[in-house]
């Protein structure tokens, strides 16, 4: 009987432990990109290291944000100023090889619409998007933000357009989008620096933007133990 | 009479200054760039002078939004433009112009058949022959197209490359060794983008290899090794500035989308 008693338990014990290092397991969370993700005009010289907050535009918040929420992460900065996706699809498997983040914020395509077509943007980033999933982690997806260099839609990039090809890579692959133009464009002069780039203010509206995603993926990662001992 | 002789050498002298300014201009490295001053996006030039930049002049002046434009210079000194014009609707037309000396510029649209056109560049083979390369999307993906000016008229459109529902973008023109137009261009495959290239043999492109990143940007490295001031303020909007590099045999001209212009101390 003490014998039953004493494994039941080092059972519990065990079962407990594991539930709690999986709660305080730290998250790492890739955020790679162009310039927007650099941090333009605010973090100039980071150029894709990988650097952590307070370095970025919208990671510093994301970050504060998801531990104020109770989430244990470290978000890395991978933006590069004038990146393009063809860029993205370049560096996203010797990255993902050499940073094995947990989940990979995706955010790119501004730069590349003069020299080639959506198409090939959705492409691309179905390319890294593919590739993030073959290694386990989550990507999860950002739209383009508005562009009014010049006091109008930037020489009529497709930005719209390019975003609703990206919302159907979301849905076409089931993982999570973060709306960055949804949530900006409506008071994009005042969110943006010089047009294309955020301000201060509207990389706090993308961090914020990017946490409820994040926080769904993360709260479903860490609610699996208990919803696993509830079935048993 | 006296009065007439005075015309001939002033016309004399008027072209001897003509045939210098080509001559130097033909020998100093070129910029094109677009850029908006208050006017939309429209195209300007500039030539080195020295340590610095010379005037900029304004090369084309449209309603449509003028950019990505790329450039050569030809025996002649005349000066060949393509560029993306692209309008309110989106559509992105293929134009060009080739200024011929007394500033009377020939120019006007290369029909591709597509609405959505990028990216193009331009070359002067060994027989004066004018070469321009794009990358249009035809429905299903990005492509590689190449076109010919016989001296009247642009050719038909080629495609480059094997049909395939993959990107292919970004395509570059230079010269092999013994003078054969040669088309570099980025295609996405399973493992990534890569390099490809092919050979004109007077009929068709041939030959399709891919050539390593590492060869590729040590030769681009090789032409940027010049002495050139640093590039105006109004240049630092990525894809919007070429370069006309002279002397160099195999590659005329490089724009900044295909390589970072970023000059360096000859040696």
């Amino acid at each position: 009987m003490a014998r039953s008693f004493a494994v039941l338990l080092f059972a519990s014990l065990l079962v407990v432990g594991a539930i709690r290092d999986t709660q305080a397991a730290r998250f790492l969370i890739d955020t790679i990109g162009d310039s927007i993700t650099s941090g333009y005009p605010y973090y100039l010289p980071i150029e894709g290291n990988g650097c952590t907050p307070p370095c970025g535009g919208y990671q510093p918040k994301l970050q504060s944000l998801l531990l104020a929420a109770g989430k244990d992460v470290l978000v890395r900065n991978y933006g590069v100023r004038g990146a393009s996706t063809a860029d993205g699809v370049a560096r996203i498997d010797a990255l993902l090889d050499s940073s094995s983040p947990q989940f990979v914020l995706i955010l790119e395509g501004t730069n590349d619409l003069l020299f080639l077509s959506k198409d090939t943007v959705y492409k691309n980033i179905a390319y890294m998007v593919d590739a993030t999933l073959a290694r386990g982690e989550v990507p999860i997806l950002g739209t383009l933000p508005p562009d009014i260099r010049n006091g109008e839609e930037y020489i009529n990039k497709p930005i719209v357009e390019t975003n609703t090809l990206l919302q159907q890579l979301a849905r076409d692959r089931n993982i999570a989008l973060a709306d960055h133009y949804s949530a900006l464009v409506g008071n994009w002069a005042n969110l943006t620096y010089e047009g294309l780039h955020p301000n201060l203010a509207g990389y706090e509206v993308m961090a914020r933007t990017w946490f409820t995603p994040v926080h769904a993926k993360i709260t479903a990662m860490t609610s699996l133990p208990w919803l696993m001992l509830l079935l048993d | 009479m006296r009065k007439k002789g005075k015309k001939i050498l002033a016309a004399v002298l008027c072209g001897l200054l003509m045939w210098a300014g080509q001559a130097i201009a033909a020998e100093s490295v070129r910029l094109v760039w677009s850029a908006d001053r208050g006017q939309g996006f429209d195209l300007f030039t500039a030539v080195q002078e020295k340590n610095s930049w010379g005037p900029s002049t304004r090369l084309v002046d449209g309603p449509e939004a003028d950019l990505t434009p790329a450039c050569t210079v030809d025996q002649a000194g005349r000066l060949w433009l393509v560029w993306i014009a692209r309008d309110r609707e989106g559509r992105s037309q293929l134009r060009y112009r080739i200024d011929a000396a007394g500033n009377k510029p020939r120019g006007g649209r290369i029909v591709t058949g597509f609405d959505d056109n990028y990216a193009p560049v331009v070359l002067i083979d060994r027989k004066s022959a004018g070469w321009v390369a794009w990358a249009s999307y035809t429905g299903s993906s990005d492509d590689v197209f190449v076109s010919r000016f016989d001296g009247a008229a642009w050719s038909a459109p080629m495609r480059v490359h094997a049909a395939n529902d993959q990107p292919d973008v970004k395509p570059f023109l230079s010269l092999s060794r013994d003078g054969r137009v040669q088309v570099t261009w980025l295609g996405l495959r399973e493992t990534g983008y890569q390099r490809f290239q092919v050979q004109w043999n007077g009929t068709g492109f041939t030959g399709e290899h891919v050539v390593p990143e590492k060869t590729w940007e040590q030769g681009m490295h090789k032409h940027l090794r010049r002495k050139a001031p640093p590039l105006p303020r109004e240049t630092r909007t990525q894809g919007m500035v070429t370069a006309f590099l002279p002397g160099n045999r195999e590659i005329q001209a490089i724009p900044d989308w295909v390589f970072p212009l970023t000059f360096s101390e000859g040696r």
